[in-house]
C-alpha cells in the first residue's frame, strides 16, 4: 500500500487532508509541525512514497526544510507542496530544488481536493518508474560487471 | 443565518427525525413535510449516485410538477441533499456574490416548479430593494427595472413586504387575494421569502411566481428559506472577508501617513468606503481648551475644519466625547441630547447617525462620527448596525493609535505594533486560507457520502455522518468569526477607558471569574496587604489577566499549579533586568507563575509577538494583546520563568499615589 506522509499545523486541514487521502485507500500518516515532519520521516522504517506539505507553518520555509528533509532519507520520496492562494514565489523555490508539484489552496472554482488526489496519482507514477530506471540501471550494470 | 420566519429558531443541526422530518442545513433546523424527505430505514440511508440530479434536466413544467409529488421517499431526500451539497458548495466557492446568487434564484425555479424568480437586495446605504437575480420566463430589461415599482392598493409590493416585516409570505392563487395586483398577467400565485442575516436583519427576498394556482407548499417553502439562509450566509462573509481587508489596509496606511490632515481624510475614505454613510467627520479633542474640534469631514461641513467645536457634553458629540461611550440611534433630533450645531445633514434628512469615542492610551481623545440619510423606502430601515458600531470602533482605534504614534511616549508602544500590520495581513489570509480550506474538505466528503462527487460508487451514510460533516461546516464558519474577534481585540488592545481602581481587588476578581476551581490546576493567591492604587481600565486589564491564566491553565491540562500574587515595587527596589520602565516611580508588580513547562529560552523573544504559537489551535494573538495592553497602561510585562520549570509572568503597573 502507498504511504503518504501529511504535514500541516492546522488541525483542521490536516484531518480532511487524511481522510480524503484514506478514502483513495492510502495510507496516511500525520505530522502537525515541521519537526514532527523531519522526525516521522526520520523514524519510519519504510521511508515514504509522497509527502504533502504545508508550504508555510509558523516559518514561510517549512515546505523546503521538509522537502530536503524527505529528499535527504529517499531520492525517490515525491513532495507536493501546499500553499495559500496566490502565494506561489516560495513554491516556485521547492520546485526547483525538486518538488513533484505544488497545490494552492482554495484556488477559485476548482476542487482542490480531487486536484490534489489527481497529483498523488501523478507522483506515485512517477516515482515507481524512476525506481523502475534505476532498477534497470543497476540490472545492466551487474550484467556488464558479469560479462 | 437563521430564517426565524420559517422555522422554530433553534440553533442546531438536525437531520431526519422520525417523526418530524428535519432538513439540513448551515445550523438551523427546517421542519418539512414527509412528501419531501425520507423516512429513514432503519439507521442508515442508502444513496444511490444518480447522474440526473447533477444537472436537472429542464423538463416541461407539468412533468417536473408531477414528478415532484410522485417522488419516492428515498429520492426525495437524497434530492435535496444533493440540491443542499451543491449548493453549498457554491456558497464557499470562490465565485463571484452575484454568480453566485444567479445560481440560487435558477435553481428556486427549477426545484420548485416556478414559472419565474427573482432576488432583491437592500441597498444599504439608502434601503432601496434592487433585483439582483432573475430566472425563468418572461423576463425582459423593462420588466426588470419596473417589476418592483409597482404597488398594490397598500402603497407596498409583496417582495417589500417580506422584506418589511422578515415573514414568508405564500399566496396560493392571486384570485383570492384582492389587494394582489400581479406585474406579469399570468401569476396565480406567489412565493417570497426574506434572506436574513445573522442579527436579524433583512437582507433582501427570493420571490417565485408561478402560473399554477397552489404551485407552492410547505415544501417549496422549506427550500427556499435553506437557499434565503445559504445567500445570507454568504453575503454576510463577503462583508466580512472585505470589511477586514479595508481595516487591515487602512491600519497599514495610517502606520505611514505623514501628516495629521492627510491621515484623518484618510480614515474618513476608508470609513465610507467599509460603512456606506451619507458623510463623516472627526472630532479631536484640543488639550488646551477641552474642546471637541473638527479636524476632518466629507461633506457641507469642510468650511468649518479647524472652526467647529463642541464643549464636551454639548450635544449628542459633546455626550461621547464626555462619556467614552459610542451613540447609534436612528434620526438624532428626538434624543434630548441633540443640538443640531454644527450638522453635515438637515435634522429631517438624517435616518441614523452613530458616534463613537477615539480613544488613545491616555483616554478619549476624540469622537468619530457618521450618518445616513432618510431610507428612500419607508418600508427599509437602514439603521447601523450592532456590527457597524464594532466596525466604527475598530477604525476609531486605529485612529487613536495613529495619534499616540504623533506623540512621543507612545511613539515606543506603537511602533512595534505598527509593524506588525504587514504580518497581520498576511497572516490573516493565511488562516482565513486555511479554514476555508477546510471547510472545503467537508463539503467534498459531503459529496462523496451522497454519491455527487466525480465517479463514485454508491456509499452507506448514516445520519450523524452528515450531522458531523455539516456541524464541522458550522464551526469553521464560526472559527472565521472568532478571527476577526481576535483581530479586533488586538487593534484595541490600546484604546483605553481609564479609572481609578484597585489592583489588587481587580486581580482577585478576574482570577475568581475565569480560573476554573474544578479542573486539575491548583491554585494559591497572596494579595498585596497594601492597597495598590492606579489609573487603568479595567475591562482591558481583566482581559489581560485573563489570557494568561488562560494560557497557564491550557498548558498543564494534566494537572499543575497557578500563583498568583500582588505587590508594591517602589523606586528603590530591584527590578529584573528584562524590565524597560522609567525609574523613580511606585509600580503594582502581579505575578502569575505556574509549574507547566515553561517557555523555552530561544521562544521568550517571540512569545510577545502577533501569531507566535506553539499550540495546533492557537492563534498567538493572547500575548501580544496582553503586551499592548499593559504598554498602553505605561507599564510593562516580562516573562522570566525557567524553561522546565514553568511560566513566570510579571506584569508591572504604574501607581497613582500621593494624589
Ligand atoms: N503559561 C505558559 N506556559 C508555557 N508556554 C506558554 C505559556 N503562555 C504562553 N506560552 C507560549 O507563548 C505562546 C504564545 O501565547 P499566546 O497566548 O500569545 O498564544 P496562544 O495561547 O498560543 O494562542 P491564542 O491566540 O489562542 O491565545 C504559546 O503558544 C506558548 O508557546
Ligand atoms: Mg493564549
Amino acid at each position: 500500500m502507498c504511504r503518504i506522509l501529511v504535514v500541516d499545523d492546522e488541525d483542521e486541514v490536516r484531518a480532511s487532508l487524511a481522510r480524503r487521502l484514506e478514502r483513495e485507500g492510502f495510507n496516511v500518516t500525520v505530522a502537525a509541525s515541521e519537526d514532527e515532519g523531519l522526525s516521522a520521516m526520520k523514524e519510519a522504517v519504510k521511508p515514504f512514497d509522497v509527502v504533502i506539505t504545508d508550504m508555510n507553518m509558523g516559518d514561510p520555509n517549512s515546505g523546503v526544510h521538509i522537502l530536503e528533509g524527505a529528499v535527504g532519507r529517499d531520492v525517490f520520496t515525491e513532495v507536493i507542496v501546499l500553499t495559500a492562494y496566490g502565494n506561489v514565489a516560495n513554491a516556485v523555490e521547492c520546485m526547483k530544488r525538486g518538488a513533484f508539484d505544488y497545490v494552492e489552496k482554495n484556488l477559485p472554482g476548482v476542487d482542490v481536493f480531487e486536484l490534489l488526489i489527481l497529483k498523488v496519482e501523478q507522483a506515485l507514477e512517477r516515482r515507481r518508474s524512476s525506481v523502475q530506471t534505476v532498477r534497470r540501471l543497476e540490472k545492466f550494470q551487474k550484467e556488464m560487471g558479469k560479462g | 443565518m437563521v430564517n426565524p420566519a420559517c422555522q422554530g429558531g433553534e440553533r442546531k443541526i438536525v437531520l431526519i427525525e422520525k417523526n418530524i422530518p428535519k432538513y439540513v442545513h448551515f445550523g438551523t433546523a427546517i421542519p418539512i413535510r414527509s412528501s419531501v424527505l425520507a423516512k429513514p430505514r432503519g439507521d442508515k440511508l442508502y444513496y444511490r449516485r444518480n447522474g440526473s440530479h447533477l444537472q436537472p434536466e429542464p423538463r416541461k413544467r407539468h412533468e417536473r410538477r408531477a414528478s415532484r409529488r410522485r417522488r419516492p421517499s428515498g429520492e426525495g431526500v437524497r434530492a435535496e441533499l444533493t440540491r443542499l451539497s451543491r449548493l453549498s458548495q457554491v456558497a464557499v466557492s470562490g465565485g463571484g456574490v452575484s454568480e453566485l446568487l444567479d445560481n440560487y434564484v435558477e435553481e428556486a425555479v427549477t426545484a420548485t416548479g416556478a414559472t419565474r424568480g427573482f432576488i432583491a437586495l437592500a441597498e444599504v446605504e439608502t434601503g432601496d430593494l434592487e433585483i439582483v437575480a432573475i430566472a425563468g420566463a418572461g423576463w425582459t430589461d423593462e420588466a426588470r427595472r419596473n417589476r418592483l415599482g409597482r404597488r398594490g392598493p397598500t402603497g407596498t409590493t409583496i417582495t417589500a413586504r417580506v422584506a418589511t416585516t422578515g415573514k414568508c409570505v405564500r399566496i396560493d392563487d392571486v384570485e383570492d387575494a384582492p389587494n394582489y395586483q400581479p406585474f406579469f398577467a399570468d401569476i396565480r400565485s406567489v412565493l417570497a421569502v426574506p434572506i436574513v442575516e445573522p442579527g436579524e436583519r433583512v437582507r433582501g427576498v427570493i420571490n417565485l411566481e408561478s402560473e399554477t394556482p397552489g404551485e407552492f407548499t410547505t415544501d417549496e417553502e422549506a427550500f427556499a428559506s435553506v437557499l434565503a439562509d445559504m445567500a445570507a450566509l454568504r453575503l454576510s462573509m463577503e462583508d466580512k472577508s472585505a470589511r477586514q481587508a479595508a481595516l487591515i489596509q487602512n491600519g497599514k496606511d495610517l502606520s505611514i501617513a505623514a501628516d495629521a490632515d492627510a491621515l484623518m481624510k484618510k480614515v474618513a475614505d476608508v470609513a465610507a468606503e467599509i460603512l456606506r454613510f451619507e458623510d463623516c467627520s472627526i472630532f479631536l479633542i484640543d488639550r488646551a481648551t477641552r474642546r471637541a474640534v473638527l479636524v476632518a469631514t466629507r461633506g457641507p461641513l469642510a468650511p468649518q475644519i479647524g472652526k467647529a467645536y463642541y464643549e464636551i457634553g454639548e450635544g449628542l458629540t459633546g455626550w461621547v466625547a464626555e462619556h467614552g461611550v459610542p451613540v447609534r440611534i436612528g434620526s438624532p433630533k428626538n434624543d434630548p441630547r441633540h443640538k443640531g450645531l454644527h450638522q453635515e445633514l438637515k435634522d429631517e434628512e438624517t435616518g441614523a447617525f452613530l458616534a463613537v469615542p477615539i480613544r488613545s492610551t491616555t483616554g478619549v481623545v476624540g469622537v468619530l462620527r457618521v450618518l445616513r440619510k432618510n431610507s428612500t423606502s419607508p418600508w427599509f430601515p437602514n439603521d447601523f448596525t450592532e456590527e457597524d458600531e464594532q466596525v466604527l470602533l475598530t477604525i476609531a482605534s486605529q485612529v487613536g493609535a495613529a495619534i499616540d504614534n504623533a506623540q512621543l511616549f507612545a511613539r515606543l508602544v506603537q511602533a512595534e505594533r505598527m509593524a506588525a500590520w504587514g504580518e497581520m495581513s498576511a497572516m490573516s489570509s493565511h488562516m482565513i486560507g486555511n479554514r476555508v480550506f477546510a471547510i472545503k474538505g467537508d463539503l467534498n466528503e459531503l459529496e462523496h457520502v451522497l454519491g455527487t462527487g466525480p465517479g463514485h460508487e454508491p456509499v452507506t451514510v448514516t445520519r450523524e455522518q452528515i450531522a458531523l460533516l455539516v456541524g464541522n461546516m458550522k464551526r469553521g464558519i464560526f472559527r472565521l468569526e472568532e478571527l476577526l474577534r481576535e483581530f479586533r481585540d488586538f487593534v484595541r488592545a490600546t484604546s483605553l477607558s481609564p479609572v481609578p481602581l484597585e489592583l489588587s481587588e481587580l486581580t482577585r476578581s478576574v482570577v475568581e471569574e475565569t480560573f476554573p476551581k474544578r479542573g486539575p490546576v491548583a491554585l494559591t493567591t497572596d494579595y498585596a496587604q497594601e492597597p495598590l492604587p492606579a489609573q487603568a481600565d479595567p475591562v482591558k486589564l481583566k482581559r489581560a489577566f485573563a489570557e494568561i491564566i488562560e494560557n497557564a491553565v491550557t498548558f498543564q491540562e494534566r494537572g499543575g499549579s497557578l500563583q498568583v500574587a500582588t505587590r508594591r515595587v517602589g523606586p528603590g527596589d530591584v527590578l529584573p533586568p528584562e524590565v524597560s520602565l522609567p525609574r523613580g516611580g511606585a509600580y503594582a508588580c502581579i505575578e502569575f507563575a505556574d509549574g507547566g513547562p515553561g517557555i523555552r529560552e530561544e521562544d521568550k523573544s517571540k512569545i510577545f509577538r502577533p501569531f507566535f504559537t506553539s499550540r495546533n489551535r492557537g492563534m498567538g494573538l493572547g500575548l501580544a494583546i496582553v503586551k499592548g495592553i499593559i504598554e498602553a497602561h505605561h507599564g510593562d510585562l516580562v516573562e522570566v520563568g525557567k524553561p522546565g520549570e514553568g511560566a513566570r509572568f510579571l506584569i508591572f503597573l504604574p501607581l497613582r499615589e500621593g494624589d
